[in-house]
């Protein structure tokens, strides 16, 4: 038997603290994740401008080398290297749980499915490197 | 015997309006969980605190509570470890009836709209004997067949802490599990619920429902596998539309 909503007491409905990411760690790792993407947006974006700034010719890519050894860009450049490796990372343990691979009838573990990402990872910026800096 | 400090959020809305914290001191031992010093408050020393419990053993989902600021099933979690005295309020996130219960409705309501049961398109006769299934098959839904539907993962789940139209983390887990079923033919009604704007693409992938869940369920995981199947669906439909009938 329910009560009708006028004869029943008010329920109470607790407000959300502005600073529940604070109230545990997970919570504050998941924060700092997401805006880990800003960085590596912005990174990007420091990619994209430097190869406009390629295409406009030698005088303005030299231009923008230098502007890359800026003090403050420098700190900047720090600072989304570490926000970059900790997107990847967590999101590379996150793989596991997202994807289910299958070989026939069997699961692949979850440890080879997130070895397989940094293998990846460690072939591609080698491939990089050796692009670079040849 | 040994004393400890209970802190127990109390709320009585005729003649209150907002909760108020309230601090029993109990004899306690290392067998006693929380529940247990709940009931020797209720037995011993005030018999108007209010709150849910039934089975005292991780079965019915009942007792679940904010225990120091963590989403508990309060038969699971013994005094002992909170030597320094404990806390124990309603859920987070859900609106509160009295004392520690919660209104469940919108859980409920959110159980059911995922229809968690089996769909068939054409039912075989019985004669024709039970749907078979392997090992293996079981396997891919097992661990999503195990939710009690405590509640504790909405407790602890920031995105429907913001927007309380999102379906949440045991409803689409349990969609999984029947999504999963190999003997299972709804997946398309299913999706139309969990690929909605309410559903599983309102999750940011946080994770802690998956953490504090105490069958060891992982929501999370049902949450992140039904994208990447909506999105192979959805692309799979736009490249062959003669597919699906």
């Amino acid at each position: 038997m329910s009560a009708t909503s006028a004869q029943r007491p008010p329920r109470y409905r607790a407000q959300r603290p502005s600073l529940w990411w604070l109230s545990n760690g997970r919570y504050f790792l998941f924060m700092v994740r997401e805006l880990s993407a800003v960085f590596v947006a912005l990174y990007a974006l420091s990619y994209l401008v430097g190869l406009y700034r390629l295409s406009q010719g030698k005088d303005s890519y030299e231009a923008y080398v230098a502007m890359l050894h800026h003090p403050a860009v420098l700190v900047f450049l720090g600072v989304a290297l570490v926000f970059c490796l900790l997107h990847t990372v967590t999101w590379f343990h996150l793989t596991p749980i997202v994807m289910v691979v299958r070989m026939g009838r069997k699961v692949i573990p979850a440890k080879l499915v997130l070895a397989a990402n940094y293998l990846v990872w460690i072939l591609l910026s080698g491939v990089l490197w050796y692009l670079v800096v040849n | 015997m040994k004393t400890i400090d209970i802190t127990v959020t109390r709320y009585d809305p005729e003649n209150k309006p907002a909760p108020y914290d309230q601090t029993y001191t109990i004899p306690y031992d290392d067998e006693m969980v929380v529940l247990d010093g709940l009931n020797y408050i209720k037995d011993h020393v005030d018999g108007s605190l209010s709150y849910r419990w039934s089975c005292r053993m991780g079965v019915c989902g009942s007792c679940g509570m904010m225990v120091n600021g963590e989403p508990k099933l309060t038969c699971a979690v013994f005094l002992k470890d909170y030597p320094q005295g404990v806390r124990v309020g309603p859920l987070d996130h859900f609106p509160v009836v009295r004392d520690l219960v919660i209104e469940m409705d919108d859980f409920m309501d959110k159980l059911r709209a995922v229809k968690p049961w089996m769909i068939r398109e054409q039912e075989k006769p019985v004669q024709e004997g039970e749907y078979l299934q392997s090992p293996e098959e079981l396997q891919l839904f097992r661990q999503f067949s195990m939710c009690i539907n405590c509640a504790l993962c909405y407790a602890a789940c920031p995105v429907y802490a913001a927007d309380k139209t999102f379906i949440g983390p045991a409803a689409i887990a349990l969609a999984h599990r029947y999504d999963m079923d190999s003997r299972e033919e709804g997946q398309d009604q299913r999706a139309e619920v969990i690929g909605s704007h309410e559903g599983i693409w309102e999750c940011s992938f946080v994770g802690e429902c998956s953490v504090v869940c105490p069958k060891h369920v992982d929501p999370a995981a049902a949450i992140q596998r039904s994208k990447v199947q909506l999105t192979k669906d959805h692309i799979l439909g736009l490249l062959w539309p003669w597919g699906k009938s």
